[in-house]
């Protein structure tokens, strides 16, 4: 069946360029998906007119399409570029944008009919959209707190006071610093999500930290005092003689600080024993030597 | 989960036809919020509001002022929406 533009746009065949936009700019209106999101009969419409109007928009076009020379409109967009998804379609499951309404904990329901009013003189009022930022924060700015400079677009500099043991995820506001609101409306905020920079050393569980620590054969067997990272000052460590791999030593108040509790985590050193590189013939000939009278079994505790 | 995909204003232009004006006019309006403030890339979240600004203006006859009471009642609509979704399941 041939595609009739102009029975589409519901318009004679004599009608004037400024009719056909007029048509496509009605049934735009009616039928556009982002006004109707979810409804497909809409949807298939909306594609219509637009492929209709694609074919008569010009005087150019049109006479070709009068001419018989048919060309498939490409897509609903009149550039001819990649067809993005329409806006809907991005927010199904929340986006950025529908979050930005939910994030600042107000009734969807009661904003509709209590953030919007119109004034006696007619002025409409809606309060200004939420903005969202992300920012990556140090890690060690995590643990104990840190104090940093932002900058909201255009140019707005705000001193950020991030808070000592923040998580990723974690969001700090700024009230009245997001989309201006209209008329009488009162601006929206600003949040700033936080996402934690891993550390290379430490992982945080809870208020503690915890790092790995390489000893040697000869610190494992008979103890000594190495020198271990903390997030402030490096501090010496005793290793009891005897120790082993996945030994845990603790070190009191230097993990996470909770600024709630007033308390500090601790952390945890996990120790890894690591042979030298090359076992030379003195240490095999030692550890024969050795074994001949103190054998023992290391897998007899995993034994089922 | 696919990798999200973030497109500096140029890219947006050749790939989607979009007028670099347009996205500049959205970013000054604070109509769209680019995913990366800081080297304003967009996704295509942004995009798609972008291209549904283009339609409210190029076809639908809508002016600047308008704009920003659309796009706060259709993202209105589609948290209702997703409520309701949740509501059903």
């Amino acid at each position: 069946m041939t595609f009739d533009p102009y029975a589409v746009l519901g318009i004679a065949k004599t009608a004037t360029q400024n009719e056909i936009k007029k048509a496509h700019r009605k049934f735009a209106k009616k039928y556009h998906p982002d006004l109707n999101p979810g409804n497909s009969k809409a949807e298939k419409k909306f594609i219509e007119i637009t492929k209709a109007y694609e074919l008569l928009e010009t005087p150019i076009k049109r006479e070709k399409f009068d001419r018989g020379e048919f060309e498939q409109a490409q897509s609903f967009s009149s550039g001819g570029g990649s067809k993005a998804p329409f806006y809907h379609e991005t927010q199904n499951g929340g986006g950025r944008y529908t979050y930005s309404f939910e994030a600042a904990g107000n009734d969807i329901f009661d904003s509709l009919f209590t953030n919007f009013n119109t004034s006696q003189t007619g002025e409409f009022n809606a309060p200004g959209g939420d903005q969202f930022y992300r920012m990556e924060v140090e890690f060690k700015d995590t643990i104990l707190g840190a104090e940093r400079e932002i900058t909201f677009p255009p140019d707005k500099r705000f001193k950020v006071k991030i808070p000592a043991g923040i998580e990723t995820g974690k969001k700090l506001r700024f009230a009245g610093q997001g989309s201006p609101g209209l008329g009488k409306g009162a601006a929206g905020d600003s949040y700033i999500e936080i996402q934690v920079k891993p550390s290379p050393v430490f992982k945080r569980v809870g208020n503690d930290l915890e790092m790995e620590l390489a000893v040697s054969l000869s610190e494992a067997i008979l103890g000594g005092t190495v020198e271990i990272l903390t997030l402030e000052k490096p501090i010496k460590l005793k290793i009891p003689p005897g120790a082993n791999t996945g030994q845990r030593l603790r070190v009191k108040n230097k993990g996470v600080m909770d600024t709630r509790l007033k308390t500090r985590g601790n952390l945890i050193v996990i120790l890894k024993v690591v042979l030298p590189p090359k076992i030379d013939a003195e240490l095999k000939e030692m550890i024969q030597t050795w074994s001949q009278s103190h054998t023992y079994n290391p897998r007899e505790k995993s034994k089922g | 989960m696919a990798k999200q995909q973030y497109y500096k204003i140029t890219e947006v232009v050749e790939y989607y036809s979009i007028n670099k004006t347009l996205i500049t006019h959205c970013i000054e309006q604070e109509w769209i919020d680019p995913v990366d403030p800081e080297t304003q890339k967009l996704d295509q979240e942004d995009i798609s509001r972008i291209n549904f600004i283009q339609e409210l203006q190029e076809h639908m006859g809508v002016n600047d002022e308008a704009v920003p009471i659309i796009l706060h009642l259709v993202d209105q609509i589609n948290v209702l929406r997703l409520k309701i979704e949740s509501q059903k399941t």
